[in-house]
């Protein structure tokens, strides 16, 4: 397969001179953003080996050592670097590991979302019609809910009838599919719009001429000259569904207390804030605030140097 | 634009009148590759059904308005000849491209392909005929997949019809195709926009070609290429028409361009044919007015004493198409029953056809 190496080898020099490398290189709040998401994705997919004790192994947790404060304070025990919380769990150790849930979720739902989004918005822009009509009512009956209000009302009725036990194990995939199923439309609109525009292209037209199926022509013709949209809302769509899990958390409709999630930390945190000790809240809402700040900086960097408008002039 | 198609919830009224029972005009020759019988193509201005209701006098009434693309053409095309369709912007040519591509459902009518019926089938059915009528587009800066390679292009097509070849066989028909376009085989790994407008309408013309087509169908392939890049891509298409043995429908509204290419050409105005002849014969006797006020329309080195026939006021607009013969309203030789009725092909001595009443009746010469 000759031809196959010299197009990889083409490939990677095209990346190598591409205005995506180009602008990275000169954007240094770009790589700062990249630098600090690296970090935080390796200390959460590494958490089991870099974290100084396993939050889920109830043998580790010593009661007595709760509420102990971060080392820079004095009362901190050194073995506990970022303190612990209420049931005296080590918070670093719990904060990586909530972490990992949180990515999970994440990018599980945006998997999702990107998986039926571009699924629907791919049909209802070139097949249009009826479908598009169709498809795209769909979407604006399920963006007049608000994500919080369907995971509220589908996690509460998981809750009642399956019991407080089931929603625990399944919490993560639960929410995964509800915030994966609620904003799909982000992605329907957008890929429909693109698809509008690529369809009246003449390869479009040149790919039925020779006798491709639609199915072919939507995802190898149709699809890859949409992706720039979906990239930039994929990073946007990824922070917001690490802060719709976090929120959810807080209300109590999210991660259980065993299986931390940032969101969940934060909320058992809350309640100990007024007494004092403000890490168990603050440190893992900084961490959140990091994370997400850091894909939305990376997201706004992408949209700009995908839009060829700012530099194709 | 301001008139419209009024109907109670009842189809829209049939704006064209049925030139008596459906005798076609005669297949000219036996030997058509394409026939085209009384091709006819809407496009629906009104939107979609809650769109259409709207409430006139205080009835709910649906209103339709339609575009009529093209309106009954009929055209055959014969086994190895460059049939060119010329008109104005705006004339239906492209539609009838695009409709005998499959591009586009014909609203009414009938396409035959070497004596089957075309019109009707679904993808499927139609695989084999794919390979058999290719296109070529106008704009060859759109007609190229940006995120395909050249190679991946071409291999497409031929692994498509020819799902039994190996990989050596794909690529080296690739090869193929694409040196006699003039292109090195070896620039298959770029992509599209590495070339230039000229070498990109090359590798449409190859892409084409990959599949061994027996008829082309290519709309407007030069409009868009600079002059001196329009010989080399026409000479090109002649001599692939030589070794492969095509038949071309080109649409173009260059006349030089047929004068050069075509060995018959076929005159459009406002979605009907007026005029079909061999080139030489319309270039030297146009019959049909408009044929030949368009013809007087072109410069001439010679031409010290232009004179040009001037025709008065706008093409209609094909939403409302006028009645009769739809030229009327501009020939000075239009009489009532040009305002009338719909004027049919009928065969000249010369060898052409022409759509006009006055021709007809031995009033114009």
């Amino acid at each position: 397969m000759s031809t196959q190496s010299t197009a990889t080898s083409s490939r990677w020099e095209r990346f190598r001179d591409s205005y995506l490398l180009y602008s990275f290189k000169r954007d240094l709040i770009a790589q700062t953003s990249l630098l600090i998401f690296v970090v935080m994705v390796l200390a959460a997919l590494l958490a089991p080996w870099l974290a100084p004790a396993d939050p889920y192994d109830l043998a580790q947790i010593d009661i007595l050592a709760s509420e102990l404060p971060p080392f820079w304070i004095d009362g901190a025990d050194p073995q506990y670097l970022m303190g612990t919380d209420s049931q005296g769990r080590d918070l670093l150790s719990t904060i990586l590991y909530g972490m990992r849930v949180s990515l999970v979720i994440g990018f599980g739902a945006v998997a999702l979302q990107a998986t039926l989004g571009v699924c629907f918005g791919l049909l209802a822009g070139y097949l249009g019609g009826r479908v598009d009509a169709f498809l795209m009512r769909l979407a604006d009956i399920q963006l007049s809910f608000s994500t919080l209000m369907v995971a509220i009302v589908v996690g509460a009725l998981f809750k009642a009838i399956f019991g407080g036990a089931t929603y625990s194990d399944y919490a993560m995939w639960l929410l995964v599919l509800i915030i994966g199923l609620a904003e799909w439309p982000q992605y329907a609109r957008t890929v429909r719009a693109s698809v509008l525009a690529e369809r009246s292209k003449e390869y479009v037209d040149a790919a039925r001429v020779m006798g491709l199926r639609s199915r072919r022509i939507m995802f190898r013709h149709i699809l890859p000259n949409t992706l720039s949209p979906i990239f930039v809302i994929s990073t946007v769509q990824v922070a917001n569904a690490i802060i719709s899990e976090a929120a959810l958390s807080f209300l109590g409709l999210g991660m259980p207390e065993t299986q931390p999630s940032l969101g969940s930390l934060i909320k058992s945190g809350f309640d100990y804030i007024q007494s004092g000790s403000w890490w168990i809240t603050l440190i893992p809402g900084l961490v959140l605030v990091v994370l997400v700040l850091v894909i939305n900086l990376l997201g706004d960097w992408l949209r700009d140097v995908l839009n060829p408008r700012l530099y194709k002039g | 634009m301001s008139q419209t198609t009024q109907a109670a919830v009842k189809p829209p009224t049939e704006p064209i009148q049925q030139d008596g029972p459906a005798d076609m005009p005669p297949a000219a020759g036996g030997d058509s590759l394409l026939e085209i019988r009384g091709l006819e193509k809407r496009f629906s201005l009104s939107g979609d059904f809650l769109e259409q209701l709207k409430f006139r006098r205080g009835r709910i009434v649906r209103e339709q308005q339609h575009v009529h693309a093209i309106n009954g053409v009929d055209l055959d095309i014969r086994r190895g000849e460059s049939l060119c369709v010329v008109g104005e912007s705006g004339c239906g040519k492209s539609t009838v491209a695009r409709t005998v591509m499959g591009l586009l459902r014909p609203s009414a009518g009938e396409i035959h392909y070497d004596g089957e019926r075309i019109d009707h089938l679904d993808s499927k059915a139609l695989l084999p005929f794919r390979q058999r009528m290719q296109m070529i587009f106008q704009n060859p800066y759109a007609s190229l997949n940006p995120r395909m390679t050249i190679q991946q292009t071409l291999e497409e097509p031929i692994r498509l019809h020819h799902p039994d070849w190996k990989p050596q066989q794909v690529v080296d028909k690739v090869h193929e195709v694409m040196s006699s376009v003039g292109i090195a085989p070896d620039w298959g790994s770029r992509y599209g926009h590495e070339f230039s407008g000229g070498q990109r309408q090359r590798i449409a013309i190859a892409r084409a070609l990959a599949v061994d087509p027996e008829f082309i169908v290519a709309d407007e392939p030069i409009s868009a290429l600079d002059v001196s890049i329009q010989a080399q891509v026409l000479n090109l298409l002649m001599e692939a028409q030589r070794e492969h043995h095509l038949t071309y429908l080109f649409i173009t509204h260059d006349l030089a361009v047929v004068e050069h290419f075509g060995t018959r050409v076929a005159v459009m105005y406002l979605g009907r044919v007026c005029e079909v002849a061999p080139t030489a014969t319309l270039f030297a006797r146009p019959r049909h007015p408009y044929t030949q006020a368009l013809m007087s329309a072109i410069p001439r080195l010679e031409d010290d004493r232009p004179q040009h026939l001037r025709l008065q006021g706008e093409v209609p607009t094909p939403v409302n198409l006028p009645s009769g013969c739809v030229f009327h309203g501009r020939c000075p030789h239009a009489n009532d029953r040009c305002r009338r009725e719909i004027p049919r092909l009928i065969a000249t001595d010369e060898g052409g056809q022409v759509a006009c009443h006055g021709v007809e009746e031995g009033r114009l010469s």
